[in-house]
């Protein structure tokens, strides 16, 4: 049987005693992975709403865009506004809606692909049989189509149309019509125009056909931009007024002013994105405003110790807040880089300038007020004496200003409108509240890349 | 923050009151984890589950008893599990080698005696430790112990018995708990 030097208790109350003496401080990682696992949305949330706010952006461009199509596209995009196809009779005939003069037709079928619109000069417009008046020769528009199945459907001939076995006779013609009327045809034939604003709409057609509606030059113009920024801090001191509620030594008054070299500090990379509107003012200046996701960050050299009791001095400075921490500024162990991240969403309003350029090449200014809501936030603050880090969300203010100015270069390329250039921001508010006596102020330095659309 | 103030927060899956819990309790329970755990690295991956266990149950808690040690069972529950999931006690190099452990001085670092006591636990064979860990300090009965290993109640009894005699000795040997003149007459 074996021995045993200690009672059963006596060796037990040794090992409590000793297991709850030692304490290990667990790395930085194991706490930034339980952090990812318990609250993922925060994070994700700024990645959905940038993501999110871009495409919207991209959208809206897009579909505002009217100078992509050229004749072919607009010709296939009005091919699906058709009403619905009349009848064809056995022969393969088209029934015409009544009102509609006619003679026996043509078979008519569409070919929504393949045609090309030729210009010609105006020919002999004896063809049309039915000795119908005739307007003059000129204008006038032949287009040549390629073959196109038997098989398609017709779509309606509109009501100011006459169609016989040679062709169509346009007494009001609609130009948005036109390219449908085209398309209904399968020979060569010919559109002719019966009144003199034909000329004026002869060229609207040829817009049409060959490269879209040229865009006026608009003033409302589409914006998005994305900028990544380095983010840094500017700290002042309001402590020598609380010096009474100061826990341990005192600090001497010479470092109170100093707060800056109390602390070990590092800019970190963050980014903004953002979209909106510019009006133009004159051909020289502009406004502009829009919406704007910020993420900004900066890093803490800051250590662990045990956990202990510190104050957060708030104001009006003869009260303090008690709080636990473990990080230490100065004096610990597992010295580690802590994250002070701002989530933010800014309506930014400003003005743009051309200094120099010319249509196509600019250099620009431009300066701009953000007000500002931090959504979310990861910040430690520092404790009265400057030797931990603790946090406390309350004290941190939710709205803020921004101010910003930039300078880029622009190139127009037809109605998009590339630019690129550094840009600096500069908080005026501190990010603390007025009860805690540190005052913080965010700098940012970034290159931003924008584009610029014109509406309409 | 006061403790109410920081559970409901952490109910609420505030990160500040979350990360004031973690900030309060985490050196405690990595040492809870150590002198389960093989290395530091596995400890950590101990404590993380063991965290995150305890953020996603915390509405469980429900006041009956210290937080601490609620807390504290999470994470033993947690280490039990990894050790199981990594099939440590199906090793039987634990008994085989058994009795053959040796203590060299150089692995015994001349820090606080809490540091050494514990490292002469981490000493142990797995089984051993476990057991003496779960029974001693945690202050399970054999008979919760073997429903948590999935072993015999009397394999529980007789591991921690091995487990005392190998600890008493390596304590006194390393001078890590005193002896009295008594009890020094007595064993001789």
């Amino acid at each position: 049987m074996e021995r045993f030097i200690y009672m059963d208790d006596e060796l037990e109350d040794f090992l409590k005693e000793k297991s709850d003496q030692y304490k290990l401080y667990p790395s930085d990682r194991v706490w930034n992975n339980i952090h990812k696992s318990i609250q993922p949305k925060r994070r994700w949330s700024f990645v959905t709403l940038t993501v999110l706010m871009l495409l919207i952006s991209s959208r809206l461009v897009e579909s505002n865009d009217v100078n992509l199509f050229n004749g072919r596209d607009y010709l296939l995009n009005r091919q699906h506004l058709a009403v619905n196809a009349p009848a064809l009779h056995s022969d393969n005939k088209m029934l015409v809606p009544p009102g509609i003069k006619t003679t026996p037709v043509l078979p008519v079928s569409f070919n929504s692909v393949k045609h090309e619109p030729v210009l010609l000069p105006a020919e002999n417009t004896s063809l049309l049989p039915d000795g119908g008046e005739l307007a003059d020769a000129n204008p006038h528009i032949e287009i040549k189509l390629d073959e196109i199945p038997q098989e398609d459907m017709v779509e309606n001939i509109p009501e100011d149309v006459t169609v016989n076995e040679h062709g169509l006779k346009i007494t009001k013609p609609n130009i948005r019509e036109l390219g449908l009327i085209v398309k209904n045809i399968k020979n060569t034939t010919k559109l002719v125009a019966v009144d003199d604003k034909e000329v004026e709409q002869e060229e609207e057609v040829r817009k049409i056909l060959w490269g879209g509606i040229p865009l006026r030059d608009s003033r409302l113009k589409w914006h998005v931009s994305f900028s990544p920024t380095i983010s840094y801090r500017r700290l002042t001191s309001g402590l020598e007024n609380i010096t009474e509620i100061f826990r341990g030594p005192l600090i001497p008054e010479k470092d109170i002013a100093t707060v800056n070299n109390s602390v070990i500090q590092k800019p970190a990379v963050g980014a903004e994105a953002g979209a909106g509107f510019t009006y133009r003012l004159t051909n020289n200046l502009q406004v502009r405003g829009g919406v704007q996701l910020n993420y900004s960050r900066y890093q803490l050299r800051a250590m662990f110790g045990k956990p202990e009791q510190t104050t957060l001095a708030i104001g009006p400075y003869k009260d303090s807040l008690n709080v636990y921490t473990n990080i230490r500024n100065e004096d610990g162990k597992a010295a580690s880089w802590l994250n002070n991240e701002y989530f933010q969403v800014a309506m930014p309003l400003g003005v743009e300038w051309a200094i120099l350029g010319n249509a196509t090449f600019k250099w620009n200014v431009a300066a701009s007020v953000q007000p500002v809501y931090n959504f979310a936030n990861n910040i430690y603050l520092l404790s009265t004496d400057f030797r931990h880090y603790a946090k406390d969300p309350s004290l941190v203010r939710r709205w803020n200003v921004n101010a910003g100015v930039e300078t880029f270069v622009s190139y127009k390329m037809g109605s998009f409108n590339w630019q690129a250039g550094p840009q600096f921001r500069y908080q005026l508010v501190s990010s603390y509240k007025k009860q805690y006596p540190i005052n913080e102020y965010m700098v940012d330095f970034g290159f931003k890349v924008g584009v610029t659309k014109t509406i309409f | 923050m006061t403790e109410e103030a920081m559970l409901k927060g952490c109910i609420r899956n505030n990160a500040a009151a979350q990360q004031e819990l973690y900030s309060l309790y985490s050196p405690r329970m990595l040492s809870v984890c150590y002198r389960y755990a093989k290395s530091r690295e596995d400890a950590e991956d101990m404590l993380q589950e063991g965290f995150i266990k305890v953020f996603t149950q915390i509405g469980q808690f429900q006041n009956r008893g210290a937080l601490e040690g609620w807390i504290r069972k999470v994470i033993v529950h947690t280490c039990i599990n990894n050790l199981k999931k990594n099939k440590k006690f199906s090793e039987s190099v634990d008994l085989i080698h058994a009795s053959g452990v040796y203590v060299r001085e150089e692995l015994i670092p001349s820090i606080v005696q809490a540091k050494q006591v514990v490292e002469c636990i981490r000493m142990l064979p797995i089984g051993y430790r476990t057991v003496l860990n779960l029974f001693a300090i945690e202050g399970y009965a054999h008979a919760e112990i073997a429903a948590m290993l999935d072993i015999e109640e009397s394999t529980s009894r007789s591991q921690y018995t091995r487990a005392r005699a190998m600890l008493e000795d390596m304590l006194v040997k390393r001078k890590l708990m005193p002896i009295s003149g008594k009890k020094m007459a007595a064993l001789t």
